[in-house]
């Protein structure tokens, strides 16, 4: 299998897991609602599913990081691959699985809103795709460090947060489902994003360059056990 | 047929601030089975890591052929270091099964014999589906070798590779190595504490000690070369004269000690002593406790 | 052939000193193949170059001799050449260590002779 095949298959494993999980919920919502209608769907998908789709996958490909880093990563390095095209890998990895899952809720959006599609509910989109990226750069950083420092703290509290996040997305739907609450309707109304976007963009992508030359200068020299 | 050789110069290792390995200069040529020797934490394994890159070197290059061998795809194509697999590593490697190995191997280890593979986990018995952790110890030392003899690398290095396995798997494991050798003149380095069973096997020893080479020779030049001489001290003394030794004890009015002749030096003529060759181990041993003295 | 090693002497002495005798006993005859140094290194479980350096020994005394593309082979009067240079080299290898053992242990010559002819012990059996 070549390079390029090795990395979308990795790509495809983190989209589906999360696509797949939300897909579910979103079916067993709308099976509860009982409202037979293509309106129902679009809200569904509109909402709940590219929200939660977002939410759900920060936390998937978290953890889908950091088990590429502590377990096929090093192993590849110890097969002779060398840590530079394993990082590059990684990269194409991260960005791929996030740019996929932002278009498949961007998809579900404009599906949802259809025909008035609004540019809030896009931006919104983007913002959760800048958020999967932030989570998968903290995640890396967090997993070299703990490759080279051997402290299992760390990472634990990052799989912890991921779970929790995952958790209680999942729980709490469950939860509206059995109480037969509303839709949700994840609004990710982060107001402040929305005053100064540019400069949030500007501090976000900083913040990420950042951790992605920490990430780097840790794992250019690390040594590798396996 | 060029002949390659991985060469490692002024390697220095520090862990903390504790110099582990001490300014290592050693030459590996193609086509021989290395013995490296140590006791536990002489640096053995440490040193392997550096030779295949696994881990960087605090100072000092590894060579392949001239050319840097860190992070150097090509040069990396030629050494496999095949280490024990401990499933107690970083992360879930544990939760990986043998398959997942052989599968890895084969998608990045360029020389993979798939076939080999598969009739050595056959020969082994080794279950692919299990998860390393759920391995026993002579299970996990054998898919190690599977791996380092699978992959086909000019260089391949095996760190203790009989650990683990009982007398009769040991001695399936020579006989495997001998002749994936003669088939294939590979370069393999070996690491082992069972140093006199495998002593035929190596056509150069490398003594390790404390971080530092001791020495580097064809096995059945050193072992020609030293003798074991006991008898009154007076005249073991007198035979040894000028000559390098090493470890002399004491009893009574007896002596005995270890000597190192140069190539075409003698022992001084003495009546009354007695000469005897020494095995590999024995030589080892003499020399490291020589070396604390 | 199928010897054991021993850790008296170097391996690839005894690699060629089992072949001689193998010679010498007609195990091997003249114009023979001799066992590729692979298979000796197999059989023996010891690495190929300790056995090529015993093999090559034989070569240079021209006990064997090397058929390009095919292998060693016994060399035609190996039998009467080993036994000659073991004959020349009995005094070295056997006397000379009676002798001095006799000395040590107080021995005459003529004890020695007489055990020789009689071909059993000492003074014990008087």
């Amino acid at each position: 299998m070549k390079r390029g095949k090795r990395i979308l298959k990795v790509v495809w494993e983190n989209v589906w897991v999360g696509s797949g999980m939300v897909f579910l919920l979103c079916i067993a919502q709308f099976f509860r609602l009982s409202q037979w209608s293509l309106e129902s769907v679009k809200e569904i998908a509109g909402s709940m599913f590219a929200g939660g789709l977002v939410i759900v996958s920060a936390a998937t490909l978290m953890l889908m990081v950091y088990s590429r880093y502590s377990v096929y990563e090093p192993l590849k390095i110890f097969m002779g691959y060398t840590r530079k095209k394993s990082f590059e890998d990684m990269q194409f990895a991260k960005l791929l699985s996030a740019l996929f899952i932002a278009l498949i809720s961007a998809a579900a959006v404009t599906f949802g809103r259809w025909p008035s599609v609004k540019t809030e509910d896009l931006t919104m989109v983007f913002w959760g795709f800048v958020l999967m990226m932030l989570v998968q750069g903290a995640m890396e950083l967090l997993t070299i460090l703990y490759l080279k420092t051997r402290k299992q703290w760390i990472v634990l509290a990052a799989i912890v947060v991921a779970c929790a996040g995952i958790g209680g997305f999942v729980g709490y739907n469950v939860m509206a489902i059995i109480d037969a609450e509303d839709i949700i309707e994840i609004q990710m109304s982060f107001l402040f994003l929305q005053e100064n976007p540019l400069l949030w963009l500007l501090v976000f992508i900083v913040v990420y360059h950042l951790m992605e030359y920490f990430s780097w200068k840790l794992l250019k020299n690390l040594e590798i056990r396996i | 047929m060029s002949e390659k050789i991985l060469q490692c110069r002024g390697i220095v290792k520090e862990y903390r601030k504790q110099e582990v390995l001490h300014n290592i200069d050693l030459t590996l040529e193609q086509g021989k089975i290395y013995g490296l020797i140590g006791r536990n934490g002489a640096g053995k394994t440490t040193l392997l890591s550096i030779l295949s890159a696994q881990n960087p070197a605090t100072s000092g290059d590894v060579l392949l052929n001239g050319e840097k061998v860190w992070e150097n795809s090509r040069a990396l194509e030629e050494i496999f270091f095949s280490r024990e697999i401990s499933p107690n590593a970083v992360g879930d490697s544990s939760g990986l099964r043998v398959k997942d190995y052989l599968e890895m191997a084969e998608a990045y280890l360029p020389k993979w014999d798939k076939n080999m593979a598969e009739e050595l986990v056959e020969l082994f018995h080794l279950d692919k589906k299990k998860k390393t952790l759920k391995l026993s110890k002579g299970m996990l030392s054998m898919l190690s070798i599977v791996l380092a003899l699978a992959s086909k690398a000019e260089f391949t290095f095996m760190d203790e590779p009989v650990s683990g396995l009982d007398v009769v798997a040991r001695e399936q494991f020579y006989r495997l190595l001998l002749e994936e050798f003669t088939e294939s003149g590979r370069t393999f380095v070996i690491s082992t504490h069972i140093i006199e069973e495998a002593a035929d096997l190596f056509e150069e020893v490398i003594f390790l000690h404390e971080g530092r080479i001791l020495l580097k020779e064809n096995t059945q030049e050193l072992l020609e070369h030293s003798i074991y001489v006991s008898g009154r001290a007076e005249e073991v003394d007198e035979a040894v004269k000028g000559k390098e030794i090493h470890h002399q004890e004491i009893l009574g009015r007896s002596k005995s000690v270890m000597v190192r002749l140069k190539e075409g030096e003698t022992l001084n003529q003495t009546q009354g002593i007695t000469l005897q060759p020494m095995n590999l181990q024995k030589v080892f041993v003499s020399l490291c406790a020589g070396e604390e003295e | 052939m199928q010897e054991l090693l021993n850790q008296e002497k170097s391996i690839y002495l005894q690699i060629k000193e089992m072949i001689e005798r193998d010679i010498l006993r007609d195990i091997l005859l003249e114009e023979e193949r001799v066992p590729s140094t692979n298979e000796l290194a197999k059989l023996y479980a010891i690495n190929p170059a300790t056995a090529a350096k015993g093999v090559n020994l034989l070569v240079d005394e021209g006990i064997l001799y090397k058929k390009r593309g095919i292998g060693m082979f016994v060399a035609a009067g190996a039998k009467e050449a080993i036994r000659k240079k073991r004959r020349e080299h009995f005094f070295e290898d056997y006397v000379k260590a009676m002798l001095a053992e006799a000395a040590n242990l107080g021995i005459s010559k003529e004890e020695l002779i007489e055990m020789i002819a009689w071909n059993q012990g000492g003074k014990e059996n008087e």
